[in-house]
C-alpha cells in the first residue's frame, strides 16, 4: 500500500507538472476575468413576469384605495369648514313684534361679539330666492309670514361663545333662534369616518390579498429552485441564509412592482386633477367640485400613495422570507 | 468518527433497503462502498450526509447521534462533510468559480479571503482555464472536478462521494482518484460508493461490500 502511494504522488506530480504552466497562464488570466459574485438566487427564477403584473395591479388598487379615501377625507374636511365658519339666526314672525327691528337687533348683538368676522341680514330678494323652489317665484313679504335670516360669519380660530351669543339672543329678542350647523357638522363627520373606514378596509383586503399572491407566488418559486435550495442546504447555508437570499430577491420585485403600480395610480390621479381643472367654469365641473372636491388627493393623498411603495416592497419580502423558512423547515423535517 | 449499529431503513411502508448494518470508519481512513446496482450504496450515503434517519438502529457521526443532533447543529455538522453527488448539483447561473466558493460563500467568508484558495484548487484540478466558464458548457468531467472541488473547498473531516467517476472515461477516473488519494493523506475521511472494480482495483484501500441491504467489509 505505501508503494502505491509513493507511486500514485509521483503520477500526480508529473500529471500536474505538465499542466502547471499552462494552468499558471490560464488562471491569471481568468482571476483577471472572475466577475463580482453572482447572485445565488438568480432573477429569472423569481421575477416571473405574472407576478410582477399581480403584485402591480395589487400595489395600484391599494394606491387608488389610499388616494380615494385623501379625497374624502379632504372633501369632508372643506365641507365641515365650510359649514363651521357661519352661523344662521333664524326670526321667526312673531305677532305685535316688528321683524325688521328684531332682526336689526340680532345683528347689533352679533357684532359685538369677539371672534365674529362680518354679520349680515339676508335681503328680501334672497330669501325669496331661497323660497322660490317650493312655493315659486310669488312670495309676497306681506301676505306670507317669512322668517328673516342672518349669517353670522365667525373666524373658525378664534370662534366666538357660541352658547354666551345663543343665550344673548333668545333673552334680547323675541322668535330668534340660533343655528351652529352641529347636526350637519356631525352628520358629515359620520359619513365622512365611514367612507374612510370602508376604504381602510378595502386597503385592507387589498394588502391580504398581496400578501397571499405573494405567498403562493413564493412557494412556486421554491418550487422551481428546489434544486437551489437543496444545494444550500447541504453545502451549510443556515435557514436564515438562505431566507436572505430569496427575501432579497421578492424585496427588490416587490420594489419594482409597487413603484410600477403606484406609479400608474399617482399618474392617474394627477391626470383627473389636470382634466377636473379644464372643467372648473361648466356645470359639469361644478357638480362635480360639489361632489368630490377639486378632485386633487392633495401632499397628504400623495404622500400616502409614496408611502405604499416601501410597504408592499417590505410585505413582499417578508411575506417570501417567512414561506422559505417554512419550505426549509419542511426540508429539514423530510430529511432528518 | 463513523458509526453503525443494527441499522435498518426503509422508505415508506416498503421493505428494508438496510439491514442489521454494524461498522465502524476510524478517522483519517480510506475506504470503498460497492456493491451491484440497487445494493442500497445511495441510501447508505443519504444516512452519512444526513439526508434520511435510519429506521431503526444507531448512526454516529462525529461522536453524535444523528437522530439526536439538535436542527441548530445541523448546520455545522453538515460544514464539517464535503459530499460529491453523482448528479453533481451544480448551479448552473453560477460560474465555476462561484460553484466551489459556494461553501465559503454561505458560511460568511468574504471573497478576498478565499479567492486565491478557490482560484488555486481549480488549477489542481486542472480547470485554471474554465474559471469563469458556466456548468452548461462543461463537459461531463469538468462538471466531475467542479463538484469534488467543491466538496473538498473547505478541507472538510469526512469526504463522501457517490459514484464520482460514473460519468467520466477511465483516465479522468484515475485522475480524480488521486485527487481523493491527496485529500486522505491530508486527513480527510474518505468513503468512495462505486461499483467501478477497475477503479478499486488502483488504490489498496478497505472495501465495504453491500449486498441484499447487508454488509460485509475487506480491510
Amino acid at each position: 500500500m505505501t508503494e502505491m502511494r509513493t507511486e500514485t504522488k509521483a503520477e500526480i506530480t508529473a500529471d500536474h507538472t505538465d499542466q502547471a504552466d499552462h494552468d499558471d497562464d490560464a488562471a491569471r488570466a481568468a482571476d483577471r476575468e472572475l466577475r463580482p459574485a453572482g447572485p445565488i438566487v438568480p432573477r429569472a427564477g423569481i421575477e416571473s413576469r405574472s407576478l410582477l403584473v399581480v403584485i402591480s395591479i395589487m400595489s395600484f388598487l391599494a394606491a387608488i384605495t389610499v388616494g380615494l379615501v385623501a379625497t374624502v377625507w379632504q372633501t369632508s374636511a372643506g365641507w365641515e369648514a365650510d359649514i363651521g365658519r357661519e352661523i344662521t339666526v333664524q326670526i321667526r314672525p312673531v305677532a305685535d313684534v316688528d321683524l325688521a327691528a328684531e332682526t336689526n337687533r340680532v345683528v347689533d348683538i352679533a357684532a359685538g361679539y369677539d371672534g365674529v368676522v362680518s354679520v349680515r341680514a339676508l335681503s328680501d330678494g334672497e330669501i325669496s330666492e331661497l323660497l322660490e323652489p317650493w312655493i315659486g317665484d310669488t312670495t309676497t313679504f306681506d301676505t306670507l309670514p317669512v322668517p328673516r335670516l342672518v349669517i353670522i360669519e365667525i373666524d373658525p380660530d378664534r370662534p366666538p361663545d357660541i352658547a354666551s351669543l345663543t343665550a344673548h339672543i333668545a333673552s334680547e329678542t323675541a322668535g330668534a333662534t340660533v343655528d351652529d350647523h352641529a347636526v350637519w357638522q356631525e352628520r358629515l363627520k359620520v359619513m365622512a369616518r365611514t367612507v374612510i373606514v370602508c376604504g381602510l378596509g378595502i386597503l385592507g383586503l387589498v394588502l391580504v390579498a398581496t400578501v397571499l399572491s405573494i405567498t403562493y407566488a413564493t412557494r412556486g418559486a421554491m418550487a422551481a429552485n428546489h434544486d437551489i435550495v437543496e444545494v444550500l442546504h447541504f453545502v451549510g447555508a443556515t435557514r436564515r441564509f438562505v431566507a436572505r437570499e430569496f427575501g432579497g430577491r421578492f424585496l427588490t420585485l416587490g420594489l419594482k412592482s409597487a413603484t410600477i403600480g403606484v406609479g400608474a395610480a399617482a399618474v392617474l390621479f394627477l391626470g383627473l386633477t389636470l382634466a377636473a381643472r379644464q372643467f372648473v367654469a361648466t356645470p359639469a365641473g361644478v357638480q362635480i367640485e360639489a361632489l368630490f372636491g377639486n378632485f386633487a388627493i392633495g401632499a397628504m393623498g400623495y404622500a400616502g400613495i409614496v408611502l405604499l411603495v416601501p410597504v408592499i416592497a417590505l410585505l413582499t419580502g417578508l411575506t417570501s422570507r417567512r414561506e422559505v423558512i417554512e419550505v426549509l423547515k419542511r426540508l429539514d423535517r423530510d430529511m432528518t | 468518527m463513523i458509526r453503525f449499529e443494527n441499522v435498518g431503513l426503509r422508505y415508506g411502508m416498503g421493505p428494508e433497503v438496510l439491514r442489521d448494518l454494524s461498522f465502524e470508519i476510524p478517522n483519517g481512513s480510506f475506504q470503498f462502498l460497492t456493491g451491484p446496482s440497487g445494493a442500497g450504496k445511495t441510501s447508505l450515503m443519504r444516512l452519512l450526509f444526513l439526508s434520511r434517519k435510519p429506521t431503526r438502529g444507531l448512526v454516529s457521526l462525529f461522536d453524535e447521534d444523528t437522530t439526536a443532533i439538535p436542527r441548530s447543529e445541523m448546520v455545522s455538522i453538515r460544514r464539517r462533510i464535503g459530499v460529491v453527488y453523482q448528479d453533481f448539483r451544480l448551479l448552473n447561473h453560477l460560474t465555476t468559480f462561484e460553484n466551489v466558493a459556494l461553501p465559503l460563500r454561505v458560511a460568511g467568508r468574504d471573497e478576498t479571503n478565499y479567492r486565491s484558495d478557490v482560484v488555486e484548487l481549480l488549477k489542481w484540478v486542472g480547470l485554471g482555464d474554465r474559471i469563469a466558464a458556466f456548468p452548461p458548457v462543461l463537459s461531463g468531467g469538468e462538471k466531475q472536478r467542479v463538484a469534488i472541488a467543491r466538496a473538498v473547498i473547505t478541507h472538510p473531516e469526512l469526504l463522501l462521494a457517490d459514484e464520482p467517476t460514473g460519468n467520466v472515461d477511465p483516465p479522468m477516473a484515475r485522475r480524480l482518484l488521486k485527487l481523493f488519494t491527496e485529500l486522505h493523506r491530508l486527513g480527510t475521511t474518505v468513503l468512495i460508493a462505486t461499483h467501478d472494480i477497475g477503479l478499486m482495483d488502483q488504490y489498496d484501500a478497505r472495501r465495504m461490500v453491500l449486498n441484499d441491504g447487508r454488509i460485509h467489509i475487506y480491510d
